[in-house]
């Protein structure tokens, strides 16, 4: 198959028509600017599940107890289409498990903190979020320093394990 | 049927992050490490239009799921008499006052919510950085094989357990 390239504001207005319409004419709220987040999503969906079948009252969102709360599973199975329709699906193999198992634990404790992942951040700060606005600036600043430690690391991104020095 | 829905929302996004290497924090990335700005173009472009789209619709009267607020979790899921939901509400109303007082901005700034956010966004964003991309981009990473990202959701899923079976009660104290 000829390969596609989607360029990537093609893909941020796609996306921004989708999730506000969604909401719009979907009906996916109470909780406003709901209609897409990684964070909040699964820790709806792993909630549910698990009040389901200990009896647990965890929190979730009220939105949760209308829909099973499929985005990152949608998400998974989507990308995964596309890869193998286009023939890019790879298997590479792991290099820093622990490294990754700790940045997946802790964006998740923040994105449950401040209520989004990075996607629904810049979504909230369109619609207009003080608080929205204000995660976008500390993410523009956190983006900063991580670059700095990248820069002084000298890799890429985790994965590139630092070379012994011979001799 | 919502449930359905929900999912073939997420099946288009998925498709199209995968097609155009969507990714929020390596498009900030890239434009302070080597200012390439096709990757920010997208989360521009989607900042703009959720605002235009938001904007239409809202005086269109379309959109009635209201203004976002951080009280956004509903609160009669919370278990009622925990201390966790009873600050929440009280926090809530503080806002709403200093919003038809003072202005929007203080009731802003003055809550303690305001630097939670900062500073949670911040650790995200170098965490995010040094991962080598967002959430969304690492489910789609682990969709094209890459077993790294594999455990990077691991993670995403075990801290769910971890906040709320561990720091969920030593928090109410701070939150």
């Amino acid at each position: 198959m000829k390969r596609m390239y989607i360029k990537p504001w093609i893909f941020g207005v796609c996306a921004g028509i989708m999730f506000v319409s969604a909401e719009a004419f979907l009906k996916f709220y109470p909780p406003a600017c709901y209609s897409f987040c990684l964070t909040c999503h699964v820790r709806d969906l792993v909630n549910t599940v698990t009040n389901v079948l200990f009896g647990t009252r965890f929190e979730t969102a009220y939105l949760a107890r209308k829909a099973l709360m499929l985005t990152s599973p949608g998400l998974l199975v989507g990308a995964f289409v596309a890869s193998r329709l286009f023939g890019e699906y790879r298997r590479i193999r792991k290099s820093r498990p622990l490294l990754y198992f700790l940045a997946g634990f802790t964006v998740m404790i923040l994105g449950i903190l401040i209520f989004g992942c990075p996607t629904r951040i810049v979504m909230r700060a369109g619609y207009g979020d003080l608080y929205g606005v204000t995660a976008l600036f500390g993410l523009f600043a956190g983006v900063y320093i991580g670059m700095l430690i990248m820069k002084r690391l000298k890799t890429a991104v985790l994965p590139v394990r630092p070379r012994r020095r011979i001799g | 049927m919502m449930s359905a829905l929900l999912f073939l929302l997420s099946l288009a996004v998925g498709f199209l992050a995968q097609r155009s290497r969507m990714c929020f924090v390596a498009g900030i990335r890239d434009y302070f490490l080597v200012r390439d700005t096709e990757l920010l173009l997208g989360l521009v472009s989607f900042l703009v239009t959720v605002f235009f789209l938001t904007s239409l619709f809202y005086s269109l009267n379309v959109l009635k799921s209201g203004f976002p607020q951080f009280g956004e979790i509903d609160i009669d899921t919370v278990i009622k008499r925990s201390n966790f939901s009873f600050y929440r509400l009280r926090y809530l109303d503080g806002f709403f006052e200093t919003t038809q007082g003072n202005g929007r901005f203080q009731g802003v700034f003055t809550t303690p919510f305001f630097y939670v956010t900062l500073s949670g966004a911040l650790l995200m964003g170098t965490v995010s950085v040094l991962a080598g991309g967002c959430a969304m981009r690492q489910h789609v990473m682990f969709a094209q094989g890459r077993m790294d990202s594999f455990y990077y959701l691991l993670g995403f899923y075990c801290a769910v357990y971890f906040y709320y079976l561990v720091l969920y009660k030593p928090l109410l104290r701070f939150y």
